[in-house]
């Protein structure tokens, strides 16, 4: 069990049978009484937030949760199949328990998905990653001074604002937090 | 070198360097994400040309002459830099700090009250049962300096303050330091109007120095426990016995608690959700009627039959962090022995040490102890306050080692 003072920020424990991890931590003592730590939760499987505070002596179960990196293969309706780098063994995530992740995937990416009594309920990718346009009006030169935007489909159906001189087929950079169109690229080696 | 350190003295802020290109900066020195070398001071930061490597952050004083030119004048060691040496408030913080900390001292001095000092280390540092200390020889850092200011006080010292260090073992968080400075003020023949007004006085005096000047010049909002619980929870505290209102009104908000809470914890699981972030959002507001229960050193009210027993202590908020706690202290000496006595059997329980009785103190109260008013007041979090900050590693030179 895991006591208040060992409370950290990203810690992953168990309440109620979910697994939670810390996004805030902060000891308060309210006059000369007893002293209490404010939390800030994450449900790690409905990625709802909770603030809960905990009695200075209170603990906690740790959530085991296990991460494994692994390589998308491939989207089956719902479904999208990932391999484990070392083991091979392959695993199917939903679309609900991937939430955003799923609009970013492409064939070979790496993510890390972690596991809660072996159940798949996340999966982590790189801050940035690069999509071809599949689908945008023509590009516009000499607009690149402006912050008007056009909407604009990758592979993966997924729907963004990009800038005008933008061209079809061209390659970008999405940023995987806020989805939203980071820069220009060029096509990656092997894709 | 002493050449090079002479140069330096003429430097420019990097704000001001930027402007014209040419001349001498200094400042610390890092890579940012795109690894790129970026110099920072007070007044900026600024990308450095790429022909200049560097191998791990440090200060670096560096020469710019209008032909493009640069030449680095001196550059700290590796070692001397690693981030446990690195100053966590920068140097215009803690220069609007320690204003704050002459101006607290000059509103006082102004009104005739005496600064003193009471002891760091001594035989009974504090009875409250959840509050810790470490111990020095035979005797304990104080957690407060209250007794001994108490004793000061029937010594015939009329108005008196404190300023100094102050010792809480693991009490660690945004608004919480394990040492702390902690600014004490009392006044005898005074009750908590008096000390209403002087909060109200020294918010106003402190106003020039904040980063919103019209926030602390309004006047403290005055409300009770009893009518936060109602405005917040809409709940009725009837008595600070029965613990089937706060459970109810704990399961209806979805905080657990445990079945053997006492009232008080009970109560400081519905406060600190859901009413404690609220106070004093518009501006400074001070909270009083305290239950009975939480009288710590303060005097009770005339308990009366049907109404909420209350005691004579008050808070100060300021958007949402407790800043001062105030007493109508309690002087009467058998009261406070047996409120010591309780204290002490709570920490044998705790399995905490049991310190020995105040007796020099209790002496001073059996000797005749005027009716007085206290207030500790943190003066970080008073500066935090000030400066519309939230954490003290924004205000104070170095992180807990």
């Amino acid at each position: 069990m895991l006591k208040t003072d060992q409370f950290r920020k990203k810690l992953k424990i168990e309440l109620n049978g979910d697994p939670y991890i810390m996004l805030d931590v902060d000891f308060v003592r309210p006059g000369k009484g007893q002293g209490f730590v404010r939390t800030k939760l994450r449900n790690m499987i409905s990625g709802s937030v909770t603030e809960r505070t905990f009695k200075s002596n209170e603990t906690a179960k740790p959530a085991e949760v296990r991460e494994d990196e692994m390589q998308f293969l491939y989207q089956d309706g719902e479904d999208f199949a990932f391999m484990d780098n070392k083991t091979y063994e392959q695993i199917t995530m939903s679309r609900e328990s991937l939430g955003d992740t799923a609009n970013y995937l492409y064939e070979g990416i790496t993510g890390t998905i972690s596991f809660f009594n072996n159940i798949p309920i996340n999966c982590e990718i790189a801050n940035f990653v690069e999509h071809e346009i599949t689908d945008c009006e023509p590009g516009i030169k000499g607009n690149s001074a402006t912050n008007a935007q056009k909407p604009a489909k990758i592979s993966t159906g997924f729907k963004l604002n990009v800038p005008l001189f933008v061209e079809q087929n061209s390659w970008i950079r999405i940023d995987t937090r806020t989805g939203e169109y980071a820069e220009r690229c060029k096509r990656p080696e092997g894709r | 070198m002493p050449t090079n350190f002479e140069r330096l003295k003429g430097r420019q802020s990097i704000a001001a360097f930027l402007a014209k290109k040419v001349g001498t900066v200094a400042g610390f020195l890092r890579t940012d994400h795109k690894g790129r070398c970026v110099l920072r001071d007070v007044s900026g930061e600024m990308v450095l040309p790429d022909n200049l490597a560097v191998v791990a952050p440090c200060w670096l004083g560096l020469s710019f002459t209008d032909d493009g030119q640069t030449e680095v004048l001196y550059q700290q060691s590796v070692n001397a830099n690693s981030e446990v040496t690195r100053l966590q408030a920068d140097y215009g913080q803690l220069k609007r700090r320690w204003s704050i900390y002459q101006e607290v001292r000059r509103f006082f001095l102004e009104q005739e009250f005496l600064e003193v000092d009471t002891p760091v280390a001594v035989a009974c540092p504090g009875m409250e049962p959840f509050l810790d200390s470490w111990p020095i020889d035979n005797n304990w850092l104080r957690t407060s300096p209250e007794l001994h200011l108490k004793r000061l006080l029937a010594g015939g010292y009329d108005r008196i303050f404190q300023i100094g260090p102050c010792f809480r073992k693991g009490d660690l968080g945004r608004l919480h330091r394990e040492e702390f400075h902690m600014l004490e003020w009392y006044r005898v023949f005074a009750d908590l109007d008096s000390l209403i007004q002087d909060i109200g006085a020294l918010l106003t005096h402190l106003a020039p120095l904040a980063t919103d000047p019209d926030f602390f010049r309004s006047l403290p909002d005055l409300v009770t426990c009893q009518e936060v619980f109602a405005k917040y929870l809409d709940m009725d505290l009837i008595d600070t016995t029965d613990k089937t209102p706060l459970r109810d009104k704990l399961d209806e908000m979805g905080i657990t608690y445990a079945q053997e809470d006492d009232w008080d914890t009970l109560y400081f699981l519905l406060f600190l959700n859901f009413i404690e972030p609220k106070l004093g959002r518009e501006r400074p507001l001070i909270l009083c009627g305290y239950p009975a229960s939480q009288a710590a050193l303060a005097r009770k009210a005339p308990q009366q039959p049907g109404v909420f027993p209350t005691c004579f202590r008050l808070e100060l908020y300021v958007r949402g962090s407790e800043i001062a706690n105030g007493f109508d202290e309690l002087v009467d000496p058998r009261e406070q022995r047996a409120r010591f006595e309780a204290e002490r059997k709570v920490r044998n329980q705790l399995g905490k040490p049991v310190y020995p009785m105040d007796e020099p103190f209790l002496t001073c109260l059996e000797s005749g102890l005027p009716p007085s008013a206290g207030i500790a007041l943190g003066m970080d979090r008073l500066v935090l306050a000030l400066l519309d900050l939230t954490d003290m590693d924004q205000i104070l030179p170095f992180h807990p080692e």
